[in-house]
């Protein structure tokens, strides 16, 4: 077995405990020729080097106790923030407008109406917070938000196809846990989970006279189901990066080197046989080196010497566009293998990126980048999630629903007191989440009670969805995204009284009750009186062009930063 | 008549002869009328010539005198006279029978600039070169005197005679083909080959490479590309046929991929068929053998690189001009010495049965 | 005196603006100044024009005719008696007496995707940050000037929209407010039924939102969302620039083909001081027919090239403006075998004008046969530390402030090259 190249955090043995004490344990032997002392020497080699194990010395064991996990993971996780303030003033709890809101974003993709919030409100029950988090975990917009969500983490704006978001929305209801979604995406079958295919046949097309980016493709398997992203380990090892090595990159290429676009139409993928290890150099060191198939720390798989024409037990008709079976396909063994639970990376990118997902930054962050030097902000948490993640079997609702019955999840986003600067990491302050094209749209037409065509949807796409290849993990206020709000013919329509929309709802009302009603509507919380003043005070003056003045103020908040964000 | 693709291939399958290197590049490769010289253009400035009834061909001194590239050359059907244009404008008249030639006559302003194209009557009588500067300059081979100049409007790549001596057809880089009246120095009609141009951003791309008539007249072939894209230029080999009665063009020959390139250079081959060469992305290239009515060519040979054929008048013996294979790269790719190395150009040699 | 078409006649407030969140609120109107007084002004400013793909220097600035790998093109002297171009630059050819020409350029990277960036970012020293772009680096020295426009602005074909990532780690502010094929961003212009006091009216209702809701919280987002709500409305404002037309004779003489459009908005730009224009030019990789490509190419760089340079004289600017034009490399003096040339960065050329820079000279030389340089070699480091010179910037003694990391302006190991300096 050809050594690791890149150490993996051992989920099984990383609690803390040292190897020869009762729980220590590894994992089943899985190659033939596997050595016991081998991977006793390896693991152990590991552990002693990884940054993990550091840390482990640090912090008390107490804490680390196996029996401590007793406690659901939802307090584990406050337990592990909060200690990790050692005595940082911690934001308040969110009120019941700013978690509401959240909530909603987070789990239906738009934001509660006016009677929602106001029943919310009206709640007395103690228990109406995690009651909520249920509700709208079994709701049916569950899975179409994140669907959405998992649409514009996956494909990063390169493209739509209708079966492939049809897909992801079916995984959702079915909550198909995240090693099966995985399986499917790298699979690619033209048979089974119609749509999932679009993953790599969307990066596997080529434009004019370029060639199929295999390298990006490469990229993408390793930025996005393993947290790493190796664009600059492809011609040498990365030369900031120790762990990470040019055979990462080589490795994972051979899995994906010879899968190509078998019909752009049906998103089909089908591959050429693969012949032999995959040749490389490293354009520093002129050695020659071969891989097979490989993930980062993982085993090598070598590609059998097959005949021409003995590579297929089904052979491939191109008349009907079958992609046959070959008897080695490095894309059935990708998809068996990334996602298996002793691939650490597998898990602690997965754990990571759903944390992301709900708390705005990643523990590790950038999500693709986890490495030794570039520490996790809660290491021991991160692993926690990670290990209970794989042991829940990917149940990702599970997962989601731990993180956002946390107080972490359910800190206000405003500092504590006194404070006028809190760092993103510590989670003592909840982070301001960026929301989505679709996420904006969706409450756009909530807010103001209007529907919107297909056109306005590419419309706002154009304005607050990122290029192609950028991640959408940060808010970035675009000039687009400003003049659209400022000038676009279709958003001044909705400030014009028409079909029961908001701005006609309010101007029905007395003065002193619109300020309630509009920021209810649009902000999801009740005005403060200042506000309440203001807006009063704002009518009076207008009052000869009420309608208009209606309009403005609606628009204020419509624009405003605090609608524009998920706080 | 047509005959079978397979008869044809059984009659004039080509055979490979060891081919040999020319340290230059080269870009117009000819046989004399006699078919016992052998001349090309350079990159260098120079025409080189050979003995071809030696074997293998024995090189002559070089034709010096040009500027440039030597981009275009054309024998004289006397057989005494070759003449030769080049990339600054010049074209000259060569007794390329004498050992030490020197011109007969040489015009260095014929053009203002780079002459892209090259022909002479077939009753010998007129010159006819197509430049950059977009004008056709008709000349008295005698004397090299300027008989008359004729305005295309754009840059002519290529020109060809009509048998009949009566009409010139020039090639434009817009893809127009002008068919001129000799008397009266007038477009009499235009065929249309702009399939062959692409604007692509700020570029103009393609153009008529390449015309050639039948010995009869009755056929006009027309080589370029459908471009595809420009920068590093990508584009679908492609012949026109056009009927010269009717002028109605049609495809004669496309290529399959768009790496293919141009159709650089067509000659006929006296058996009674079309012999083209194609060249695109490094390395691509075909020789290859069609007959006017057939869909596909019944001969074909990759060749990395090929620029220009020669066709033995008794169409004994084929020679194409072509640049190395492994000629392009980024960056710095030093040679032996530490020298940078140029490409150089084989000459790929083929007897045919007769 | 030339009519300049940005004097428009109603009451044009320049309301000055601090981009960078200094001095906030401070906000003055100055009245259009007089075309003579704008000639004075002291804001130096750069326009850079970059050929993407790699220009040849064989033909463009540096010839080598009848040479092995000299190509069919002939040279063509200058204004500047010893100074040859190649025939395919004859306009510029007619300006050399403004320009400088760089053919000693030896650079480290031959591939596009990264040779770019390199490029443009000076490819200093790498610390583990993200350098800005030239443009972002020269917002952030040179501030903005009286424009009231973003501080650098790109003109290119296809798609526009502001690039936050030219800004590096200087930040999104210095990143680049694209005009895709030279056109203002969409939704730009208020509806006509709007008055402009509405405008303002809604404006302020959000800014007080916005105030309310970033007190307690952190500041980015809301400084993030001022700048670009503050910068659409300055667009808004200079609508002038985008809808007026230019005279039939610049047209002409610029060119209506796309390079000739976008350097003619970009001489707009620059009269209105913005201070970084660049104009991107795509196509330039002729790996294939490259004598034919660049015989198309370079004529049509030429001619709006020759144009802006004799314009920004005549209007006196060429004191305040540096000019650069170039690519990510050059191209092989080895012809291929698709009769191209490949990338070459072993020795190639740039033209360079205006403030600071020399006039009328060559600096740097290639060997006979255009092979390598045969002078000192200089990176694009050595025309950085030259051109923040040009500007009145000593890379030598400033320094960014990366949230407490000094990061030099230049790659500190290379320095300004004295012969292109006044």
């Amino acid at each position: 077995m050809s050594k690791p190249s890149t150490s993996r955090t051992n989920l099984q043995t990383d609690t803390g405990r040292l190897p020869g004490t009762p729980n220590f344990v590894l994992p089943s032997p899985t190659v033939a020729g596997y050595s016991y002392l081998t991977c006793l020497k390896t693991r152990l080699a590991h552990f002693a080097d990884s940054t993990m194990s550091r840390w482990f010395s640090l912090v008390a064991l107490v804490v680390l106790n196996a029996s401590a996990f007793a406690e659901p993971i939802q307090t584990a996780i406050d337990t592990l923030v909060d200690s990790k303030a050692s005595g940082a003033k911690l934001s308040k709890p969110a009120d019941d407008a700013e978690l509401l809101r959240r909530a909603y974003l987070d789990f239906s993709g738009t934001i509660p109406s006016a009677e929602q919030a106001r029943a919310f409100f009206a709640d007395k029950s103690p228990d109406k917070r995690a009651k909520l988090i249920e509700q709208l975990l079994a709701s049916p917009t569950y899975p179409k938000r994140m669907a959405e969500m998992f649409h514009v983490m996956l494909m990063e704006r390169l493209g739509d196809y209708p079966e492939w978001s049809a897909y992801l929305k079916t995984c959702f209801e079915q909550n198909k846990h995240w090693d099966a979604m995985t399986r499917e995406i790298l699979r690619a079958s033209s048979t089974d989970a119609k749509g999932a295919s679009f993953f790599l046949s969307k990066r596997l097309e080529n434009y004019g006279q370029n060639s199929v980016d295999y390298s990006a493709l490469t990229r993408d398997i390793g930025r996005l189901f393993l947290g790493k992203n190796l664009q600059c380990a492809e011609c040498h090892d990365h030369l900031f990066i120790k762990d990470y090595k040019q055979q990462d990159f080589k490795g994972i290429h051979a899995f994906v080197q010879n899968a190509y676009l078998a019909d752009a139409k049906t998103a089909a993928v089908a591959e050429r046989p693969t012949s032999g290890k995959l040749d490389y150099m490293s354009v520093f060191k002129k050695v020659p080196k071969q891989t097979g198939p490989s993930l980062p720390g993982g085993k090598e798989f070598e590609p059998p010497t097959l005949k021409k024409g003995e590579e297929y037990t089904i052979k491939p008709d191109p008349k009907t566009k079958t992609p046959g079976q070959l008897k080695f396909s490095p894309l059935a063994i990708l998809a068996e293998e990334l996602p298996k639970k002793d691939n650490s990376d597998f898990a602690l990118n997965g754990a990571n990126r759903i944390w992301f997902l709900l708390m705005g930054r990643g523990i590790v962050h950038p999500l693709d980048l986890h490495h030794k030097e570039n520490a996790a902000s809660h290491p021991e948490l991160l692993v926690l999630l990670a290990k209970e993640f794989a042991a829940h079997d990917f149940d990702i609702k599970w997962l989601l629903k731990q993180i956002a019955l946390s107080q972490a999840y359910q800190r206000s986003s405003e500092f504590p007191e006194g404070e006028t600067k809190v760092s993103p990491e510590s989670f003592r302050t909840a982070i301001e989440k960026r929301l989505s094209a679709e996420q904006l749209l969706a409450a756009m037409q909530q807010a103001m009670g209007v529907k919107a065509e297909a056109a306005i949807l590419t419309k706002v796409n154009k304005a607050f969805a990122n290029a192609p290849r950028e991640p959408e993990d940060e808010i970035n206020p675009s000039l687009k995204a400003a003049l659209f709000l400022l000038n676009d013919p279709a958003v001044l329509a909705w400030l014009v009284p028409s079909n029961g929309n908001l701005v006609e709802r309010l101007g029905k009302l007395t003065d002193d009750k619109i300020a309630d009603e509009l920021y209810l509507s649009v902000l999801t919380r009740l005005p403060a009186s200042d506000e309440r003043g203001l807006v009063e005070s704002y009518l009076k003056k207008h009052a000869g062009q009420r309608e208009k003045a209606i309009g403005r103020l609606a628009w204020s908040l419509l624009a405003s930063a605090e609608f524009g964000v998920n706080h | 008549m047509p005959t079978d693709p397979k008869t044809l291939l059984a009659k004039y399958q080509p055979k490979a002869v060891k081919p040999f290197n020319l340290d230059h590049q080269l870009c117009a490769l000819r046989y004399s009328p006699d078919g016992k010289t052998l001349a090309a253009g350079s990159f260098e400035a120079s025409v080189r010539r050979w003995d071809a009834s030696a074997n293998p061909f024995a090189e002559q001194s070089a034709l010096k005198g040009h500027n440039g590239w030597v981009q275009r050359i054309a024998f004289h059907p006397d057989g005494k006279r070759l003449i030769s244009a080049d990339s600054w404008g010049q074209v000259t008249c060569w007794p390329f029978n004498e050992k030490d030639a020197k011109p007969t006559w040489s015009v260095a302003d014929a053009h203002d600039g780079w002459v892209y194209s090259l022909a002479i009557s077939k009753d010998g009588k007129l010159i006819a070169s197509g430049g950059r500067d977009k004008t056709i300059r008709l000349t008295n081979p005698d004397d090299g005197k300027k008989l008359n100049v004729l305005n295309v409007g754009e840059h002519v790549l290529a020109l060809a005679f009509h048998p009949d001596g009566k009409s010139l057809v020039s090639g434009d880089l817009k893809g127009t083909i002008k068919h001129w009246d000799l008397a009266t120095g007038k477009v009499v009609r235009e065929l249309d080959a702009k399939v062959m141009f692409l604007r692509d951003r700020i570029q103009d791309v393609g153009g008529v490479r390449s015309l050639e008539f039948s010995p009869d007249g009755a056929t006009l072939f027309a080589g370029g590309s459908l471009p595809k894209s420009g920068g590093f230029v990508q584009g679908i080999s492609l012949i026109l046929s056009f009927d010269w009665a009717s002028g109605k063009g049609t495809p004669f020959y496309k290529g399959a991929t768009d790496n293919e390139g141009y159709v650089y250079d067509m000659a006929w081959h006296p058996g009674g068929f079309l012999i083209a060469i194609t060249s695109g992305q490094p390395g691509q290239g075909k020789l290859f053998f069609q007959q006017p009515g057939d869909a596909l060519p019944f001969y074909t040979v990759a060749i990395p690189n090929p620029h220009s054929l020669a066709v033995h008048p008794e169409g004994k013996r084929l020679v194409v001009a072509a640049t190395n294979a492994n000629s392009s790269g980024n960056g710095r790719a030093v040679g032996k010495n530490k020298e940078y190395p140029g490409n150089f150009s084989p000459l790929h040699v083929f007897d045919l049965p007769v | 005196m030339l009519h300049s078409n940005l004097c428009t006649p109603i009451d044009h407030q320049l309301s000055r603006r601090q981009w960078f969140g200094t001095a906030a609120g401070a906000a003055f109107t100055v009245a259009a100044p007089a075309f003579a007084e704008t000639v004075k002004k002291k804001h130096k400013q750069v326009l850079f024009v970059w050929l993407d793909g790699g220009m040849s220097q064989l033909e463009s600035w540096d010839p080598k005719p009848n040479t092995q790998f000299g190509g069919p093109f002939r040279a063509i002297q200058t204004s500047v008696p010893g100074i040859h171009v190649s025939e395919l630059l004859p306009k510029s050819a007619k300006m050399m007496h403004h320009l400088a020409l760089v053919r000693s350029l030896c650079t480290q990277d031959n591939s596009h995707s990264a040779g770019v960036e390199r490029i443009q970012r000076g490819d200093p020293k790498n610390r583990g940050v993200t350098y800005p772009f030239f443009g972002g680096a020269v917002s952030k020295l040179l501030g903005n000037g009286d424009s009231g426009l973003p501080p650098y602005i790109w003109i290119k074909p296809m798609n526009g929209g502001f690039i936050p990532k030219d800004g590096g780690f200087l930040g999104p502010k210095f990143g680049a407010l694209a005009l895709g094929d030279g056109k203002p961003p969409e939704n730009l212009l208020r509806p006509a039924t709007m008055s402009v006091e509405e405008d303002l009216d809604r404006n302020e209702l959000r800014n007080l939102v916005d105030k309310k809701y970033a007190d307690r919280r952190r500041k980015e987002n809301i400084e993030a969302t001022k700048y670009v709500f503050d910068m659409a409305a300055q667009l808004q404002k200079r609508r002038d620039l985008f809808e007026a037309p230019f005279a039939a004779k610049d047209q002409e003489r610029y060119g209506t083909h796309d390079l000739g459009r976008h350097m003619l908005l970009a001489r707009r730009m620059l009269e209105a001081d913005v201070t970084f224009v660049k104009v991107n030019s795509y196509g330039w990789d002729t790996h294939g027919d490259n004598f034919n490509g660049q015989g198309s190419l370079v004529p049509q760089f030429d001619r709006p090239f020759a144009a802006m340079i004799e314009d920004l004289h005549e209007r006196g600017m060429l004191d305040n403006v540096l000019v650069i034009a170039m690519s990510e490399f050059g191209r092989t003096p080895r012809i291929n075998g698709h009769i191209g040339r490949d990338h070459w960065p072993e020795a190639w050329s740039l033209v360079t004008a205006g403030t600071g820079i020399q006039k009328g000279v060559v600096v740097g030389k290639t060997n006979d046969k255009g092979t390598f340089v045969a002078s000192e070699e200089h990176d694009i480091g050595h025309m950085f530390h030259t051109w923040f010179k040009a500007l009145g910037i000593d890379a030598k003694a400033t320094e960014y402030d990366n949230e407490g990391q000094p990061l030099p302006i230049a790659h500190e190991g290379f320095k300004a090259v004295k012969e292109l300096l006044v």
